[in-house]
């Protein structure tokens, strides 16, 4: 009979080193799971350490967590899979939570077949996956996780359920309910924020440099 | 002016004997290519250049005055390599960080004028899955840099590139 979920990995794939939306959710999917599930914690930030490298292929269910970048899975992500590809064993489960800073989770959908392919090719279990949109706002679950975050939490507390299950997902995607441009405005006050912080000004935002041989 | 991308050694470059104008600018790995690290300074730092200096800073601007971009990548799983994924990581300083809506969803202002071609070449052995996923993913980065065309091509082996290369 087989045991679901086994022992969890929960992979951080963000580059961020703290304060990543990934980490984040990976917060509160960690607090819905039953208390005594077996979890690893993972960080690939950057290069795979060959000691993440022997407690990935230890674990029962992967969990991958992290950012869309260019509408497909970050880089040092991406070499880091390809250096697990050999190392995966064909009764370990793959699920995906890939989140987005634009508005609309389904534009993760891409990477979560890069991430379907991948499991393919590394003959294990893919569980499916889940896309979350308004990645800007996925750090703010104190604060917002009974109002606009209540989607989130929803698909988060589903997906352990599964997970605990041994069920496959497919690809389901979800966003913060807010209005879009709601979310737009916060998010672009935030970057003049930012910038004035960094001694710049809002119409600096708009610069044009030319490359170093056109200069 | 074409930027061209590439995951290929100095071996397999020289013999895809890849006609190249002397304005073109040829972006492979020297094995200095940091990862991005999301801190978005690209926008609201140094807006357009990327803060991490090891080479690869200027990838914004370089597009900024291009016509084309030309990805020639190994297929990995549907996505370009790795090399040239974190290529395109560290390049997206050539668009701006507030949003605009395109076909009902949400994308990024431009930054500069010019519009680009977005032509990607995958090679290597990949499944029919993978050359559909990468379809995908291109016409989703095509949307997201503002191209005015794009083109993807699959091809088995490198000998195959000069003949796809217009
Ligand atoms: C290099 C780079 C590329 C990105 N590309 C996209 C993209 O194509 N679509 C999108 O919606 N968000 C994109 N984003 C935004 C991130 O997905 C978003 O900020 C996310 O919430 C970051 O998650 P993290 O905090 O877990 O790293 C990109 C961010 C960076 C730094």
């Amino acid at each position: 009979m087989k045991r679901y979920p086994g022992t969890i990995a929960l992979i951080c794939g963000s580059p961020k080193q703290t304060g990543s939306s990934s980490a984040a959710v990976l917060d509160r999917l960690r607090e819905k799971l039953p208390e005594k599930t077996p979890i690893t914690d993972i960080h690939i930030a950057a290069k795979l350490t060959a000691e993440n490298a022997e407690l990935l292929k230890s674990c029962d269910t992967l969990l991958f967590a992290f950012p869309l970048y260019v509408d497909g899975i970050p880089g040092h992500l991406l070499r880091a899979l390809m250096q697990l590809e050999p190392l995966m064993r064909s009764e370990q489960r793959v699920y995906g939570i890939i989140n987005c800073g634009f508005f609309e989770g389904r534009q993760c959908q891409t990477a979560a077949r890069i991430l379907e392919n991948w499991a393919a090719r590394s003959s294990c279990n893919y569980m499916g996956a889940i896309g979350l949109g308004t990645g800007g706002m996925l750090t703010l679950f104190d604060k917002y996780g009974e109002g606009p975050l209540k989607p989130i939490e929803t698909r988060l507390t589903a997906l352990v359920a599964d997970i605990i299950s041994g069920q496959t997902i497919g690809f389901e995607h979800t966003q913060a309910s807010l209005p879009k441009i709601v979310y737009k405005l916060a998010v672009e006050m935030n970057w003049r924020r930012s910038a004035k912080r960094n001694g710049l000004k809002s119409a600096d935002l708009k610069r044009k440099p030319l490359p170093p041989s056109r200069q | 002016m074409r930027i061209i991308v590439h995951d290929l050694c100095s071996p397999e470059w020289q013999a895809a004997n890849i006609p190249v104008a002397e304005q073109d600018v040829i972006v492979s790995d020297d094995g200095t290519l940091k990862n991005c690290i999301g801190c978005f300074g690209c926008w609201v730092k140094t807006p357009g250049i990327c803060v991490i200096h090891d080479g690869y800073q200027h990838m914004g601007a370089y597009l900024g005055t291009a016509d084309t971009l030309l990805l020639i990548s190994r297929n990995c799983c549907g996505s370009q390599s790795p090399f040239v994924k974190s290529v395109l990581d560290r390049s997206i300083g050539y668009i701006h960080p507030n949003f605009r809506t395109i076909n009902g969803e949400m994308h990024h202002r431009k930054r500069f004028s010019n519009t680009l071609k977005l032509h990607a070449i995958f090679y290597g052995d990949q499944t029919d899955f993978e050359k559909n996923t990468a379809e995908a993913l291109v016409q989703a980065q095509a949307v997201n840099l503002a191209a005015k065309s794009v083109k993807v091509d699959f091809i088995d082996t490198l000998q195959q590139l000069s003949g796809v290369i217009a």
